[in-house]
């Protein structure tokens, strides 16, 4: 275990209320997670302790601002595609399940779109592994589907930090994998599929 | 010269010739005087920018699209010396104006990559790595020949302080996840040339102060499958043009204090039950009691008769009686059990007489049938004045029904009471039960939402790949002094 450096302007542990214009970095706000195409949710509506998710939060917005600050992705932009997730009314979710962390903000998906507003396979590709190899994360999966009826194949990362405590202190597991309509394709290797 | 290295005679004074020697001006004079340039990537070559020879070109922050909002603008031809002129700072600022043929453009960069950018093909780039801050003293126009696209990642408040109009000569569609909050201090007008149809999938409440009024030029359906209740303080009033017609099929109940039901023909039938009460007045021409099988009428009367009656069991006074029992005064008696002794005995006849009935008395019968039972539950079955069966909708559990099919709620098994997008259904399928539920996605597979390949286990060809270490970089960073022409292209973790 090791205590996380946070920026105290961005502590959420510093913050009287934890509500969707909260500021999690330069620019980052929790609104970035919850207006997600793929999870379209109010903050209000989310029962978990909002500052629990905010300093889950918080290491997606320093991951966002580390990759701001890569120039080799000055043409892209990183997207939230998943965000915070809020069950139907009576639907069970799975626990320790991708949607189960992320409705406290541990897990988020994210999409890497190019300048023509399309999903770049070949970033997304290099994305991952640049944040496999210079970021700090639990688990990292570098996600294929053929989920949609037009036939586009779709390519995300999904991205599940380690529940952030009150001491920041944390130890991130650093698990990648890929997978394929969520058949994994390979564990402990990102593997860029041609679709 | 005006560099700060001018007062040489003074530093070699104080700091001695050698290290003045190393680290003064060059004696050629070809040197920078600061020691600030040539920058690193100009060292062994020559000094002209390398934009203005095409070498490099400056570009400004531009961080991709969103999906389906396309930012693209077309690529820049690179700079042809010597028509690009160049202007960078030492910190990296730059200004370039470039008369490149089939490239013209001009550009005033920040070295963070903010700027401005006057493209070849006429556009125009603005970019911003962080704030953007627009102050107009006056008026602000903004006409677009073009279509427009604004995507605001966090919130977007917009405040107005006098009108706010907007026109749209095409179609107005308002998609909001969450809720939508509306308020009018003023009042709200609504026109709606053609249609509106409103679905509500939770409650509605409407709370009117003051009047509320419908006024409805063609029909009005009304439909609830739960109770239908309406309170009224005041008086209410239903009127018809035409027919008004209620019916109940458990039970119809019309009570006050005084209750009025006039009509022209009136008819109030019922197998048993109660009509009248103790001050109750009747009035009608004739009045029947129920048959009891043999023809004789079963119908008893309880009280003071004023007037005529083919037989009497008790009468205080009868003008005529074919039988009494007993009578108080009777004029005549065919036949009299007792005869009070103030009168006389009465002549007791063995053999009563049979007196006619009908003395100035016209049997006048009934218009409409008796209303037994075997009229009466036909009636109320299948005539045009019979109970209703209403059924509003089936069961919710009900795939067919109504609720069900508003709600999809069969449709996708309780996940999503909408049909959903390609990003929402595959969010869904992160987790494993939904994924698995072969309802969900049966359902989804048949609405043409969801792909049938959802289950595909493998597909394509396997391109790069990446183990868990960390991965090795290409000629990114120079390893040690090594000038940057004769970077070494080395390979390093």
């Amino acid at each position: 275990m090791s205590i996380y450096l946070v920026d105290p302007s961005y502590n959420p542990n510093f913050a009287s209320d934890i509500t969707n214009k909260t500021v999690l970095a330069q620019g980052i706000s929790v609104a970035k997670f919850l207006g997600a195409r793929g999870s379209r949710n109010q903050f209000e509506r989310v029962s978990a302790d909002k500052k629990q998710i905010a300093r889950n939060l918080y290491l997606h917005a320093e991951l966002l601002k580390k990759t701001t600050a890569n120039s080799d992705f000055d043409d892209f932009r990183i997207i939230v595609s998943e965000g915070i997730y809020v069950p139907a009314i009576n639907e069970s979710v799975t626990p320790d399940g991708i949607n189960d962390y992320r409705q406290t903000g541990k897990a988020i998906v994210y999409k890497v779109i190019n300048t023509k507003g399309e999903v770049d396979y070949s970033k997304t590709y290099d994305l991952a592994v640049y944040w496999k190899d210079y970021c700090d994360y639990d688990k990292l999966i570098l996600d294929y589907d053929t989920y949609d009826p037009s036939g586009i194949p779709s390519c995300q990362i999904v991205v599940v930090m380690p529940t952030v405590p009150e001491s920041f202190d944390i130890q991130f597991l650093r698990r990648i994998e890929t997978t394929f309509n969520t058949n994994l394709q390979s564990s402990n290797e990102l593997v860029e599929l041609l679709l | 010269m005006t560099t700060k290295k001018d007062n040489i005679t003074k530093r070699i004074k104080v700091i001695g010739e050698g290290t003045e020697e190393t680290q003064g001006i060059s004696r050629t004079g070809f040197s920078d005087a600061s020691g600030e340039y040539p920058k690193q990537d100009y060292f062994f070559g020559s000094s002209t920018n390398k934009s203005a020879k095409g070498e490099t070109t400056s570009k400004l922050y531009n961080s991709g699209g969103d999906i389906g909002v396309s930012i693209d603008l077309p690529d820049q031809k690179p700079s042809q010396y010597p028509y690009n002129q160049v202007e960078q700072t030492l910190s990296g600022h730059s200004w370039e104006i470039d008369d490149t043929p089939g490239g013209e453009r001009m550009i005033m960069k920040h070295r963070s990559g903010s700027g401005l950018e006057l493209r070849a093909d006429g556009s125009i780039l603005f970019s911003a790595v962080n704030k953007k801050v627009e102050v107009t003293g006056g008026d602000h126009t903004v006409i677009v020949e073009g279509e427009g696209n604004l995507v605001y990642k966090g919130n977007l408040n917009v405040r107005v302080t006098g009108d706010y109009n907007v026109t749209v000569d095409g179609n107005y569609s308002l998609d909001v996840a969450g809720n939508k909050d509306i308020a009018v201090h003023g009042s709200y007008i609504k026109e709606v040339d053609k249609n509106e149809n409103k679905v509500i999938k939770g409650s509605k409440s409407t709370k009117v102060v003051k009047n509320s009024s419908a006024i409805v030029l063609g029909n009005t359906d009304q439909f609830s499958k739960g109770n239908l209740r309406s309170w009224t303080q005041g008086d209410v009033e239903i009127t018809s043009g035409k027919s008004l017609v209620t019916t109940a099929e458990t039970e119809w109940a019309a009570s006050s204090k005084v209750t009025n039901i006039t009509g022209l023909i009136i008819s109030v039938l019922g197998t048993k039950g109660t009509i009248g009460g103790t001050l109750v007045d009747h009035y009608g021409k004739a009045y029947s009691g129920s048959p009891d099988g043999a023809g004789n009428g079963g119908t008893s009367f309880y009280g003071t008769l004023v007037g005529r009656a083919a037989e009497a069991i008790t009468s205080d006074f009868a003008n005529k009686a074919g039988t009494s029992h007993h009578a108080k005064w009777a004029d005549e008696a065919g036949q009299a059990q007792k005869a009070n002794a103030e009168t006389g005995p009465s002549p007791f006849a063995k053999d009563p007489i049979k007196y006619e009935t009908i003395f100035p008395f016209i049997e006048t019968p009934p218009d409409a049938p008796e209303p037994t039972s075997e009229l009466i539950v036909p009636h109320l079955a299948v005539s045009n004045f019979g109970i209703r069966k209403v059924v509003i909708d089936t069961d919710v559990d009900d795939p067919n029904s109504l609720v069900a099919k508003i709600l999809k709620t069969d449709d996708y098994d309780n996940l999503f009471d909408r049909d959903p997008t390609i990003e929402e259904i595959r969010s869904k399928l992160r987790d494993e039960a939904n994924y698995n539920n072969n309802k969900f996605t049966g359902n989804l597979v048949a609405a043409g939402l969801l792909s049938s390949d959802y289950a595909k286990a493998t597909d394509g060809e396997i391109g790069r790949t990446s183990s868990r270490k960390k991965s090795k970089k290409f000629g990114i960073k120079s390893l040690g002094n090594n000038p940057a022409d004769l970077k070494s292209k080395r390979f390093f973790i």
